[in-house]
Parts: structure tokens; sequence; C-alpha cells
């Protein structure tokens, strides 16, 4: 007998099985597989990842996910979000049994992340502003740089080439304090601070350096007064602040799963 | 781990490619010879001598990139060695930490 | 200042693709993965702005956007569980 897939969009709190509105990928039929009180939100496909080489239809699915993880969490409250393309080889039973294998593990998590939601927060700063603060506390560049005026052509480019270097050094050096500082504040602010690596970001925001990138976990009472401290932030001078979200919990969950 | 080549960087073939190369060795000549100028092991001759050559060597390497209009292709090629890079420095990290 | 979704795209395939849960059991086939052979990361972007250029995003972001805000009237509301 062929076994099939479950794609696993994510884990809820909830005590029936039920059917979703979204049509999940590849306009499947999306239902919710409940043992006790917890459930997760699946459909059934084949036993193989989804790949294609069609960008559009990458596009598609990728959003579709997110959308299933929309309705849950409008349904059930804050979800356990599964990255994409999580595929248990099975059918429902398979899954009913992780659940209740993993049950005490996955109502913790879900219990810990109740009535929060994730958040954003990317702080950006011109190149040109760190390097006027950089300047202004190294003395000794601007008497370089008096030298330099003086000096023939090729002694010149090298010690430009030098100073160059030692700015990168130094405003690299001054993120890094700045990126702590705000990592700090903000983390006395929120529930769960992350620092996100690799980050994509918008366009508009290229030509800036990035400081930091966190994401934060977020109690729902305590949004507006992160917002109020995102705005002192940016007031004081330098920076611009990205406030994105809410998202499901993705940065937050870390299912260490028996057998 | 493969470096994202695609349209951008592939339509002015190698010559990107090459350029690219040329830069990163035009850094580390430059790195060196700053290191020997702040050891000291340089007379002012030499480093006027060092400096004027480095020097020309950039003023090529950028002309070439405006003759040829490659200067986003190189970017680009940069951009995906440093991430070939970074992913090679991940897995060392990681398995250092095993 | 308040949280906004306008340039989701980014956002979302940063979590999505390369963060939620991983499950590392036997049952797993397939653990999370970019959904996309030989295409960069950049093209699938490109073509996910053109998505939203057809407005495909624009309404149903508004529509939960306005579910958080009523959403947390909701959460007052609720009994505390166990």
């Amino acid at each position: 007998m062929v076994e099939g897939g479950m794609y696993v969009y994510s884990i809820v709190s909830s005590e029936s099985d039920v059917k979703m509105e979204t049509a999940g990928i590849g306009g499947a039929c999306v239902c919710v597989l409940s043992l006790e009180d917890i459930s997760a939100v699946v459909h059934q496909c084949a036993p193989v990842p989804y790949t294609t080489e069609n960008e559009q239809m990458a596009g598609e699915w990728v959003l579709t996910h997110h959308k299933v993880i929309e309705e849950a969490t409008r349904r059930f409250g804050t979800v356990l979000p599964m990255r994409f393309n999580t595929i248990i080889k099975g059918d429902e039973h398979t899954v009913r049994q992780w659940l209740r294998k993993n049950y005490e593990m996955l109502k913790k998590e879900l219990e810990e992340v109740r009535g929060r939601a994730e958040f954003g927060v990317q702080i950006f700063c011109d190149e040109s502003t760190v390097e006027q603060r950089v300047l202004e506390n190294s003395p000794e560049i601007s008497v370089l740089k008096q030298q330099m005026e003086k000096m023939p052509k090729g002694a010149g480019y090298l010690y430009e080439r030098k100073l160059s270097q030692h700015m990168k050094e130094h405003v690299s050096q001054e993120l890094e304090v700045l990126s702590k500082g705000f990592c700090e504040t903000i983390g006395e602010h929120v529930e769960r601070v992350k620092v996100d690596e690799n980050v994509r970001v918008p366009d508009e925001y290229g030509d800036k350096r990035l400081v930091v990138s966190l994401s934060c976990l977020v109690h729902d009472d305590d949004i507006g007064k992160l917002g109020v401290v995102l705005d002192e932030i940016e007031e004081s001078g330098g920076v611009s602040v990205r406030f994105t979200g809410p998202w499901a919990p993705f940065n937050f969950v870390h299912l260490e799963c028996g057998e | 781990m493969a470096v994202s080549i695609n349209e951008d960087n592939l339509k002015e073939g190698l010559l990107g490619l090459v350029v690219a190369l040329v830069e990163i060795i035009q850094e580390l000549l430059e790195r060196q010879a700053l290191r020997r100028m702040e050891g000291g092991r340089l007379t002012e001759d030499e480093i006027e001598r060092l400096g004027q050559s480095l020097y020309e060597l950039d003023e090529a390497i950028e002309r070439i990139k405006r003759e040829n209009g490659i200067e986003d292709s190189v970017e680009s090629v940069r951009e995906g060695l440093d991430n070939v890079a970074d992913e090679l420095l991940d897995m060392f990290r990681s398995t250092a930490e095993d | 200042m308040k949280p906004t979704r306008d340039d989701a795209l980014v956002d979302l395939l940063d979590r999505l693709l390369d963060k939620g849960a991983l499950l590392t059991v036997d049952v797993i086939i397939s653990v999370g993965g970019v959904p996309l052979i030989g295409l960069s990361l950049k093209a699938a972007l490109a073509s996910m702005e053109t998505m939203l250029d057809y407005g495909m995003m624009e309404a149903w972001d508004s529509q939960t956007r306005e579910w958080y805000s009523s959403h947390k009237e909701l959460e007052k509301d609720a009994t505390v569980k166990p």
C-alpha cells in the first residue's frame, strides 16, 4: 500500500475536528485533527515535498500557507506555526498518534504563546551619521587628513585606504554597541527577544545600514507600550525603526519531539 | 551551497567574474601594503611607489568596469561569493561546536 | 508607533522558509526547505511583488488587521482557561 502524506500548517488549541474555510496549497481541503484539546491543521498530500520551477507557483504556495495560519489564528488564538513543507508520512491516524506522543510538550508550548504574538523590530541608520560620530570621537583622524593633503600621490592613496579601513572597523564597532543597547532596551519591554540573522530587508531600506533586527514575543497588552518605546528610540535621533507584525510565533517555537 | 548565478551576472559573461576576483586580490594587496607601512618596514620612497602602483591598479579596474558596464554584475558576483564564504564559515563554526 | 505588515512579503519569506517549527522525527519526509528548484529567492520575491500589484495581498491584510483590533476586545472578555 502506498503511504500518503499529511502537510502540517500549525498546531492549535482546539477540541474538535473541523474543516477550515481557507483552501490549502494547491486548493487542498484543510482540516483540523484533534487529540483532546490540541489539534493539527493539515491537508492530505503526496508523501513528497512541494517543489517547483515556477516562481509564481512557489509564491502562491507560501502565501497560502500563511493564509491558513492566519485563519487558524483567528479561530483558535495563537498557533504554533510550522515551517513551509512540513510533511508527515502517513495519514490522520499517524498525526493523532504524534499529537498523543507529544501532548505534554505541545500543550506547554501553546500555553506559553497564548495571548501573545511575534513582532519584528528593525532599526536602520545612515552610514554617514555613524561615520560622523566616529570622526568626532577620533581626533587623530583629522590630524591624519591634514597630513594627507601634503603627501605625494602614491603615499596619499595608501593613507586614504588606511583611513577607509579604519572607518569601516570603527563604524562596525559603533553599530555593534548601538545594537546591544537597543536589544537591551527593547528586551525590557517584551517577554522574549531574539536577534535575527541573515535578514532580508525591503528595497527601500537598501541604502541604509541595518543596526539590528529583532523578533519579539509580545503579550497583547504590551504592544502599545512597545510602540511608545520605539517612538522614543526613533526620536533620540539618527535611526529609523521598522515595526512589523503581528506574526505567528515563528521564532519562538522549538518543538523537540520524541518519536 | 552554490553561488547564485542568474541572468544579471551571467549577462556580461566571465568578465564580471574575473574582475570580481581581481578586486578581491586588489584588496589583499592593499591590506598587505598597509600592514608593511604600519609596521615601519617601508622607506618613504617605497611607500610612494607602492601607493602609486596600487592607485593605478584601482584606476584600471574602475575603468574596465565602467567601459564594459559591469559594475552591477561584479557587485552581485562578490555578494554571491560573500554568501558562500559565510555558509562555509557557519559550517566550520557548527562542527567546532559539536 | 504601530506595527504594520505593509512590506509583508520579505518578512513572510523569512519566517515561513527559515523559521517556524522544524519537526525532527522519522515520520517527516521533508523538513521545511525552499520550494524552488534552480531559482533565486530574489526572483521569487519579484514575482510575489507582482501578486501584490494585483491586489491579492492587500484585501487579505486589511481583513486580518481588522480582526486583530477586534481580537483584543474578545481576549479581554474570554474566561481564563486552566
